[in-house]
């Protein structure tokens, strides 16, 4: 099954700290610089039985658990560069070494976007697609899973292999770029997929509404059954008293946003404050100890209520931000680390009742080694016997991001 | 084939209604093909449970007696996708008919299998709510089989397929075991994307017991827009201008001179006359974006010469554009005896290039190629027209119909947008994917299905062997040697 290679030298130099994860450092970095390379660095880890953690820019090296063993990193930023913008057909082909910003910047001057927000600086495609991380423009356009329509990974055992393709609209075969999607390299390497584009909006307006936290529902419904199709829908909430902000971004043409705005403000009784630019909260991670929440969006108000009663019960400080029009949420937690871990514990169970109560889940997104070390940082994963499956047929030896995943996978 | 009594007598404690369990085989050959009425198979036994629990039930028998089985909906599908195995059990699902829950303030609808993709939006309509995948056979088909074949429709270039509208789903895995994907109501459950692996996997992975779907608001305004040309480049270079426009209309149709023909003849659709290709444009969404959209649209439309532009002024004005489209494939019958329908997938772009290499087919076999397809993104619906009373006409028409695949493939498409793989196409999916993308695939269908029991024969080309390592392989397994299977 191998392919037939050229013989090659993977670059190989020994780990510094600066390699390490929550402390734990491998033997070595592998730089594969082309994908026979990186076949070959997987080929070798498989036969080796190496324990391994693939790493792009590293700046979501840290999430979900410490890898239980931890040998080699293998480091994409050696591999080629492939930034391919077919405009016309709204596709792009892009390698998983390419930060979201490299993107953006060249589908913009096309007048094109991919439409997923930027919420962790400098994450390249890889990281991106194998944490799923996505921000405010998923209420209007969906996720990374909706929008990637293909993708090529290099598999444990260093067979590369071609998912889906570069046409949107296609069903040929099994969906493994949404399986990759959010799989925190633990099935392979992904090095590069296609996505779904759109165009860039010519205008686009935040609309920012001060509101009560016992109008939300209300309000988010009577948004949800507007007319105003926005692309996003979100919530900033410092759970520290009853006032909080809604924030409606409306984007088209300059005469329809205009429209739009004003229709929408009518509508929901409310003078908005009227922005050109996203404000500073907008899109991102509210603090390095961050939960994920889910909720049914008509249950985010008593979600959020619940949550103001924990802060205001334990004296955390807790700061949410997210998508309360999709019911993607996150909680940031400042002073957690801190906390004595009883504590961390306690909040954490809190945080994921009241989520599980609004019909939904909650994880440990981002966090300080401490906390995530306190804490069952997956919570219950339903079908987990199925995903185990899944993840023994990629990779039986368990040697990718090992224990990093639900369910100790 | 004889039904072995260990089985006839398990699956009779199971369900226990005599005319919900059949053996005869001349009742069987009611399910005995799909919508694509070439394949056909009789199945050894069918079965018709009501609850989950006879499903899980079902299936753990099949499992624990080594017998394949098939799941069946609506048998709408255009790929042989629910072709029966002869040897096999078919679990018809039509009685799972029940809408439990249209969520209002949640704009999800919670409902059976069974049920029929148009009802969701019939029950959700009262709401203002609708269900976005709307392919065209949306009357009859079930939401089981949208779920299996990742549906699309006329107007997924906006709203996507079935894989972006569906957020749980109960599932009865190929061992019994009963499961749940996705979040229910909420989205991005955490773990592995089993949604997204399960959507489109064409019934290889499971049988889907129950969908949680999103409902999305009815637009503010829908605005349909019908344009004639004098040729499919010029109408090509419309779609292409459209999309430059920044404008992402909710529908881009085309139909050329035979598709028209057709259409005409059977629903009278008044299509303008004499075009020898016809855009059919629809924008949707608030109103002082249509209203500005379809200016343009219009204006685009002329600047590339369209010969007659009309914009339906009613609902029934909309409704007839549409019944011409929507019938086209019916139509096809009154020009020809029998057709091909391919589904095969183009970058936009190539449109015009493919268009003619499908021409310089015809015109070279002498078979005639009808073209109504998804402009917007893509997604070609060729017709591929013969008489099978002629001989040979069948074995050239089946020629055309593989090089118009090819050609696909050739451009960067794929073989298939919405109708799926199953059985038709698996001789295709080797030319798409290579060894090792297929391999990949199947790990999954190994996790689910190690006996590879559960709709066998459908999406791959030869069954991998679940069990062994991957990687390298070394000496020749046994099944291989007897030819029973292929390592890839």
């Amino acid at each position: 099954m191998s392919h037939p290679s050229e013989p090659t030298q993977v670059s190989l130099r020994v780990a510094s700290d600066h390699d390490a994860i929550d402390g734990v450092l491998p033997a070595q970095i592998a730089s594969p610089s082309t994908s026979l390379e990186l076949e070959e660095t997987m080929r070798d880890v498989t036969r080796d039985r190496t324990h391994t953690v693939l790493m792009g820019n590293r700046t979501k090296i840290d999430w979900g658990l410490t890898p239980s063993a931890f040998e080699l990193g293998i480091e994409m930023c050696r591999m080629p560069k492939i930034l391919e913008h077919e405009a016309s057909d709204l596709v792009v082909r892009v390698s998983a070494n390419v930060t979201l910003e490299e993107l953006q910047n060249e589908l913009h001057q096309k007048h094109q976007r991919l439409a997923i927000d930027t919420v962790v600086r400098d994450t390249t495609v890889g990281g991106l697609i194998a944490t799923g991380l996505a921000g405010p423009l998923r209420y209007g356009f969906g996720s990374v899973r909706d929008l990637i329509i293909g993708a090529t990974v290099v598999r444990p055992d260093g067979v590369r292999a071609t998912t889906g393709g570069r046409v949107v609209k296609n069903v040929a075969g099994y969906d493994l770029a949404k399986l990759y999607t959010g799989s925190y390299g633990t099935l392979g390497a992904i090095t590069e997929a296609f996505f779904r584009l759109h165009s860039l909006p010519e205008t686009a307006h935040f609309l920012l509404f001060e509101v009560s936290l016992h109008e939300i529902r209300s309000l988010s419904q009577e948004i949800l059954y507007s007319q105003m199709a926005p692309s996003a829908f979100e919530i900033r909430d410092a759970c520290d008293g009853p006032g909080l902000m809604f924030g409606v971004l409306l984007e088209g043409t300059e005469a329809s946003v205009l429209e739009r705005t004003r229709s929408l403000a009518m509508s929901l009784a409310k003078e908005p404050q009227v922005l050109d630019a996203a404000p500073q909260w907008w899109g991102v991670l509210p603090d390095a100890t961050t939960f994920k929440v889910t909720t049914e969006v008509s249950s985010s108000q008593a979600f959020l209520e619940q949550l103001h009663e924990i802060a205001e019960s334990s004296g955390q400080r807790l700061l949410v931000t997210g998508s309360i029009g999709t019911g993607a949420m996150f909680v940031g937690a400042p002073l957690l680390e801190q906390a004595p871990k009883q504590e961390i514990k306690t909040l954490t169970l809190g945080i994921r009742a009241a989520a599980t109560l609004a019909g939904g889940s909650c994880v440990v997104l981002q966090a300080p080694e401490r906390v995530r070390k306190s804490v069952d940082v997956w919570g219950p994963i339903p079908a987990l016997v199925v995903m185990k499956s899944i993840k023994a047929q990629f990779d039986p030896f368990n040697l990718l991001a090992p224990g990093r995943f639900v369910g100790g996978i | 084939m004889n039904v072995p009594q260990e089985l006839l007598g398990r699956l009779r404690e199971i369900i226990t209604e005599d005319q919900d369990l059949i053996s005869d085989p001349a009742l069987l050959r009611t399910f005995e093909c799909d919508g694509l009425a070439h394949y056909r198979v009789t199945p050894m036994v069918a079965v018709l449970p009501t609850t989950v629990a006879q499903v899980s039930a079902i299936v753990r028998v099949c499992h624990e007696m080594r017998i394949p089985f098939v799941a069946r909906g609506n048998g709408t599908g255009l790929s042989a996708g629910a072709l029966p195995a002869g040897d096999g059990v078919l679990i018809v699902l039509s009685k799972f008919r029940k809408l439990h829950e249209i969520d209002r303030a949640n704009q999800r609808a919670v409902v059976d299998p069974g049920v029929i993709n148009l009802d969701v939006t019939k029950w959700a309509t009262p709401e203002g709510l609708y269900f976005a995948p709307d392919p065209s056979s949306q009357q009859i088909c079930s939401i089981g089989g949208n779920v299996a074949e990742n549906s699309g429709g006329a107007h997924c270039l906006k709203y996507g397929f079935t894989t972006h509208h569906i957020t749980g789903i109960e599932v009865v895995t190929p061992n019994g075991q009963i499961v749940n994907f996705g979040g229910y109501k909420s989205v991005d459950a955490p773990g592995y994307d089993l949604l997204g692996a399960f959507i489109g996997s064409e019934g290889t992975l499971g049988i889907a017991t129950k969908v949680v779907t999103r409902l999305l608001r009815k637009p503010e305004l829908v605005k349909t827009l019908l344009a004639g040309f004098n040729s499919t480049r010029e109408a090509g270079e419309v779609v292409s201008a459209i999309i430059a426009s920044r404008i992402l209309p909710a529908a881009i149709e085309m139909m050329d001179a035979l598709a028209i023909e057709a259409a005409e003849k059977t629903v009278q659709c008044g299509y303008p006359e004499g075009a020898n290709t016809v855009l059919i444009v629809e924008l949707d969404g608030p109103a002082v974006d249509v209203l500005a959209g379809i200016e343009r649209v219009q204006n685009i439309c002329e600047l590339f010469g369209a010969t007659e532009v009309r914009i339906a002024k009613t609902e029934a004005e909309r409704a007839l554009i549409w019944k011409g489209r929507k019938s086209a494939f019916a139509a096809i019958g009154t020009i020809s005896p029998d057709f091909i329908i391919q589904d095969g997938v183009i970058p936009r772009t190539v449109l015009p290039e493919v268009l003619s290499e499908i021409a310089q087919l015809a015109a070279a076999s002498g078979i005639r190629v009808a073209n109504v397809f998804h402009a917007g993104d893509g997604n070609l619906h060729p017709l591929v027209l013969f008489d099978e009373s002629i001989e040979g006409e069948l074995e050239r028409a089946n020629v055309v119909s593989g090089a118009i695949i090819d050609l696909c493939i050739k451009y960067g498409g794929s073989i298939t947008g919405e109708h799926g793989v199953g059985a038709d196409k698996v001789s295709y999916m080797g030319k798409m994917f290579n060894e090792y993308d297929l391999d990949t695939m199947q790990l999954v269908r190994c996790a689910f299905d190690s006996e590879n029991l559960c709709n066998p024969g459908k999406v791959f080309p030869t069954p991998r062997l679940c069990g062994e390592v991957p990687g390298p392989h070394h000496g020749v397994h046994p099944l291989v040697e007897q030819g029973l299977a292929e390592l890839f």
